[in-house]
């Protein structure tokens, strides 16, 4: 097998086309349409012509966005890519948009005046639909690589909402912190059963070999990474695909001894973002890659796909950085063979232009370290 | 024989009319006159609403504090803003304070922060972190932790003394949560008494300490014997049976209704633990609060809180 395989995280920002509609706009359309060789950009750019015709035609430009992104990963040259999640708005409004015995409630502060729209469970929640299979069908019929889907895992879509229906049960014990971690776990455990197993196994009988779980909330709260691992491994038991947990900005350590009871083959982590940009292979300037001793340690088995690429920053890490953190990373795993070459997360944040330089010295450098272990 | 009152211990959320002006004024759409007349307005309606339901001591919301640490953070000497990082467990983050020499008070510091106008005299309630919780959470640098403890303590002093002189406070609340949400060792509570203590001296108005997101039990024995006339308890995270067990000697006020999830509580239910803590003590006062602050909550829900809060005391009283 090919070492140093490269991957995306999930999204991208959107494609110039699904926001307003100007003449610049459809400039950009033009030249990323040449530049990637998307198929169809004739029918697009007439279509965007008229934009009132073409916001009536929604549908159509969501799926060139995808085809867009799927061309904008595969002209970088990664070997596993998605569609940027073109169609996504974010990751917990969107899926609990097909869940029974949830609402709605109103925003609530993240930080400074940032916030999102939370709701609450009112009773076990039920899947209305599976949620990605139309976006899943869609790239799979259209990606020329290997195709992994992001799903937010159960335990964020718990811990991100209230819950007005499990603290019932517990109401009369006398220990309230033992009332909420019991109704916490029924909650996250039915969201596993009841939404995310479900929604797997769609995508698994339509074709899915890969599949992300994202879990950003996992390491919030410490005490309950074993309640993630176990509602994990319910939304993925006897399933046969490849399982990729994605977790950034946060102590990894929490997250260990836990995660080796996980029915994981591979994590996804952050830690361009925690490193330096100097080019070098000593422990001072690898710095943020001191975590594989961890990995090492408790899960050698797993792969660990490491953010070599920061996405938080215009600053576009040239090949030997990449190359550098990548050789670094297998040193200190002590395994060349379990390093994935990723981003941090998602790209979502940067212009295309950016993001694409990243992402073609992201697989020039993989190329580089390659070479080194020929 | 008790009183009950219903009160308030920190943040109100914003309504979604207010972030938008903020994300206004932030792109500069709109200059800080506009944004304060927003404020101003929104701050009427939050303290309209306990006045309504009159409650005792009444906040003005803290529409404009991002975070209980930022006016602190933004205006002592001594202190800068740092990046992001997660308040407690929650699903919600502060800019962390940086220590970068000693730190003064040289100018006000909650002057913009306040809107006390519409509160009659002596009922304004002001919550601030107290000095343990505001160090603890800072970036120190290299100065001592006990240096800028009491640093911070004094400017603190010097702000809520200046401020009851010219607005006129009813009751001062510091909030707490690093009392609590760990257990301290015994050397550390203390520091934590005396700073709670050196920030509070000369007040006149109602002390209060607050102490959300832990179980109270961690910051005892130490902060029973701090120079409060009233300590608050988080009961989501703290167990009723064991609270009991301690003789108060002073009012309490008992956080039973969640501040973090949007389940309106059983008025009964309520009723009932605060008559199980009343077999076992009977202070002067008791509150009726949230467990923390209710900015975790949509505007609609906390504000339903605010209206349950009175619901609970009129039905406390009732049977009394």
């Amino acid at each position: 097998m090919k070492l140093f395989p490269t991957q995306e995280v999930g999204s991208l920002s959107k494609a110039p086309f699904l926001k307003k509609i100007t003449r610049e706009r459809i400039e950009e359309t033009k030249r990323w349409g040449e530049l990637l060789g998307v198929e169809g950009l004739d029918e697009l750019l007439n279509l965007l012509r008229d934009p009132s015709k073409a916001y009536r035609n929604m549908d159509k430009l969501y799926d060139y966005a995808s085809l867009f992104a799927i061309r904008f990963f595969e002209k970088a040259g990664l070997d596993v890519v998605w569609d940027g999640e073109q169609r996504r708005i974010e990751m917990y409004e969107y899926p609990l948009s097909y869940v029974e015995n949830f609402k709605f409630l109103g925003v609530v502060k993240v930080w400074d005046n940032e916030f999102y729209r939370k709701g609450a469970f009112t009773g076990e929640p039920k899947l209305k639909k599976p949620y990605h299979l139309d976006e899943f069908i869609f790239v799979k019929e259209h990606a020329r690589r290997e195709v992994k889907i992001p799903i937010t895992g159960a335990y964020t879509l718990a811990d991100w909402s209230f819950d007005e229906h499990y603290i019932k049960r517990y109401l009369d014990l006398d220990d309230p912190i033992e009332a909420r971690r019991r109704a916490k776990e029924d909650l996250v455990m039915d969201l596993a059963k009841n939404i995310l197993r479900p929604n797997i196994l769609a995508l698994v009988e339509a074709g899915a070999k890969r599949i992300q779980i994202d879990e950003p909330a996992v390491t919030s709260k410490p005490d309950e990474v074993p309640l993630m691992v176990e509602a994990l491994n319910e939304s993925v038991k006897g399933i046969d695909a490849k399982i990729t947990l994605h977790v950034c900005y946060s102590d990894y350590r929490m997250l260990f001894p836990h995660i080796a009871e996980a029915r994981l083959d591979q994590v996804s982590i952050e830690c361009a973002n925690r490193d330096t940009i100097e080019l070098g292979l000593d422990d001072g300037r690898r710095r943020g890659y001191h975590i594989l001793d961890y990995f090492k340690e408790y899960t050698p088995w797993l792969e660990v796909a490491v953010g070599v690429i920061d996405v938080h920053t215009n600053f576009i890490e040239p090949p030997e950085l990449v190359r550098d953190r990548l050789i670094y990373a297998a040193r200190r795993l002590g395994d060349e063979s379990k390093i994935v070459a990723c981003n941090d997360c998602g790209l979502r944040t940067r212009s295309w232009d950016v993001a694409f330089e990243k992402e073609v010295n992201l697989v020039k450098g993989a190329e580089l370290a390659r070479e080194l272990f020929k | 024989m008790t009183s009950f009152h219903p009160l308030l211990v920190g943040i109100h959320p914003r309504s979604e009319r207010l972030i938008k002006t903020f994300r206004a004024y932030s792109r500069k759409k709109i200059g800080f006159d506009e944004l304060s007349k927003v404020l101003e307005r929104e701050s009427r309606e939050i303290i309209e609403l306990q006045l309504d339901l009159n409650y005792r001591y009444v906040i003005d919301g803290m529409l404009r504090w991002h975070d209980l640490l930022r006016p602190l953070a933004e205006k002592l000497d001594g202190v800068e803003v740092d990046g992001l990082s997660r308040w407690f467990d929650n699903n919600l983050f502060y800019k962390k304070p940086v220590i970068v020499g000693e730190v003064k008070r040289t100018n006000k510091i909650l002057k913009e922060y306040v809107y006390p106008s519409k509160i009659p005299n002596r009922r304004f309630k002001l919550v601030l972190p107290d000095p343990f919780t505001f160090t603890s959470l800072s970036e120190l640098g290299k100065r001592r932790f006990d240096d800028v403890l009491f640093e911070v303590s004094k400017a603190m002093n010097e702000e809520i003394r200046e401020m009851e002189a010219e607005i006129g406070l009813g009751q001062v609340q510091l909030s707490a949560p690093s009392l609590v949400w760990r257990k301290l060792d015994e050397d550390s509570l203390e520091l934590a008494k005396d700073a709670v203590d050196e920030c509070l001296k000369g007040v006149s108005a109602e002390k209060m300490i607050h102490l959300p997101f832990g179980d109270a039990l961690n910051s005892f024995p130490q902060i029973l014997d701090a120079r409060v006339d009233m300590i608050g308890f988080d009961m989501t995270s703290t167990k009723l049976k064991e609270l009991r067990e301690y003789r108060i000697d002073r009012g309490v006020g008992l956080g039973f209704v969640d501040g973090r999830n949007s389940l309106i509580e059983d008025v009964e239910f309520v009723r009932r633990k605060v008559e199980d803590y009343l077999e076992a003590n009977e202070p002067e006062t008791i509150y009726i609060t949230p467990s923390c602050d209710l900015e975790y909550l949509p505007r609609s829900v906390a504000d339903e809180k605010v209206r349950l809060l009175k619901k609970i005391v009129d039905e406390l009283e009732e049977v009394e």
